[in-house]
């Protein structure tokens, strides 16, 4: 992978996020509430230049995570920065299929309902992206230069990927406590929630970004190996006992969680298992690193 | 009693053997190595013998109880 496809898809990612950003505000300022259907010019290629932007953010998106993926080997050091930037570009990333949705539902529903709270939602997901090509760019040019070949680099990488996996659990962890808990703390029901697509969705990326992130990376450089060899024993070893832990802990919490749900109304049962999820989630990442720290 | 090893002594006598080095030898991380060489972690039987084999030492020079540290 060529360092210019970086920086060209770098600036034609930063160009179309902006784009769509301007072209978001002048559809809000037209899209409104109305028994007649709105005319607004050049809707068709207002919506060729949101698709062409999409697909090019995602393709970046993509080259972002196989770039960091073949990085991974060479890496001695910003473990933590690293994990956060995968993180943030797979999050974003998938997240992209989220706005899709959102602009769906916007469209189907504008003339009925009000969705402006849909188009705080965009906005919000717009930013997102941008602080992640942002964040991304930036710590890409951190990185040496690594000339050989994505497979190649695997390959021949050595087993920063066990703490780096870890390090992405506990980021995601993180951020799953504080989306579910501020969903729960707000009293909000699943069944009713207004941006349950999102929600469900971002919950899912967060739960699924360590198994991506070990997958993805252990499939190539093991996959002639059976499952059991892909780790050590020792890395076994620390992975079954923070696993105990967070199972007995995460029992609790879901003991407490539904013999609470039997006194108060409009508990949501759905939400504080998700919650439960992500505190084993944290539970078992925050031992393993714990238990793997070298001085 | 508490299993204790003399593996950092070994490496510096085997021409200053790194833990990364002797880490690829048995077809461990070097987090492994080190976790044993500090103590946090007690190797299995079959990896403490390749480790014993790498130095050509016998399992007991390598590896031994501390009878002192043990809990009374």
């Amino acid at each position: 992978m060529k360092e210019r496809f970086r920086i060209v898809g770098f600036i034609g990612s930063i160009v179309f996020s902006t784009l769509l950003i301007f072209l978001f505000l002048y559809l809000r300022s037209k899209l409104l509430f109305s028994p007649l259907d709105p005319s607004i010019p050049g809707l068709d290629v207002i919506s060729l230049i949101i698709i062409l932007g999409y697909i090019w953010i995602g393709c970046y998106h993509l080259y972002l995570f196989f770039y960091l993926l073949k990085h991974t080997p060479s890496l001695q050091s910003n473990l933590w920065k690293y994990a956060i930037a995968f993180v943030f570009v797979l999050l974003s990333g998938i997240l992209l299929i989220s706005d899709a949705t959102i602009l769906m539902d916007i469209g189907k529903e504008y003339q009925n309902f009000d969705v402006s709270s849909e188009w705080i939602l965009m906005f919000g997901l717009m930013g997102f992206h941008i602080l992640t090509l942002l964040f991304s760019y930036y710590f890409t040019t951190q990185l040496q230069a690594n000339r050989t070949r994505l497979f190649d680099s695997i390959q021949s990488g050595n087993n920063q990927m066990f703490v780096l996996t870890y390090q992405i659990m506990s980021i995601c962890g993180v951020a799953g406590i504080l989306l579910t808990g501020m969903y729960f703390l707000g009293g909000w029901n699943l069944i009713a929630l207004q941006h349950r697509v999102g929600f469900i969705l971002t919950s899912s990326v967060l739960l699924g970004l360590p198994l991506i992130t070990f997958g993805g990376f252990w499939f190539m450089k093991f996959h002639k190996k059976p499952f059991i060899k892909w780790l050590d024993e020792h890395e076994w070893y620390l992975t079954t006992m923070g696993m105990s832990i967070s199972l007995i802990i995460g029992w609790i919490i879901m003991a407490i969680g539904i013999g609470i749900s039997g006194f108060i109304d409009g508990f949501s049962t759905i939400i504080w298992f998700l919650l439960c999820v992500f505190i084993q989630i944290e539970v078992l990442a925050i031992y393993v690193l714990f238990q793997s720290h070298m001085e | 009693m508490v299993l204790e090893n003399n593996i950092k002594q070994l490496r510096i006598e085997n021409n200053q053997m790194s833990q990364q080095e002797l880490a690829e030898l048995v077809e461990v991380s070097r987090m492994t190595i080190y976790s044993i060489e500090v103590g946090k972690y007690t190797p299995s039987a079959a990896l403490a013998l390749r480790i014993a084999q790498v130095f050509s030492k016998p399992f007991e020079e390598v590896f031994y109880f501390n009878k002192g540290s043990e809990k009374k």
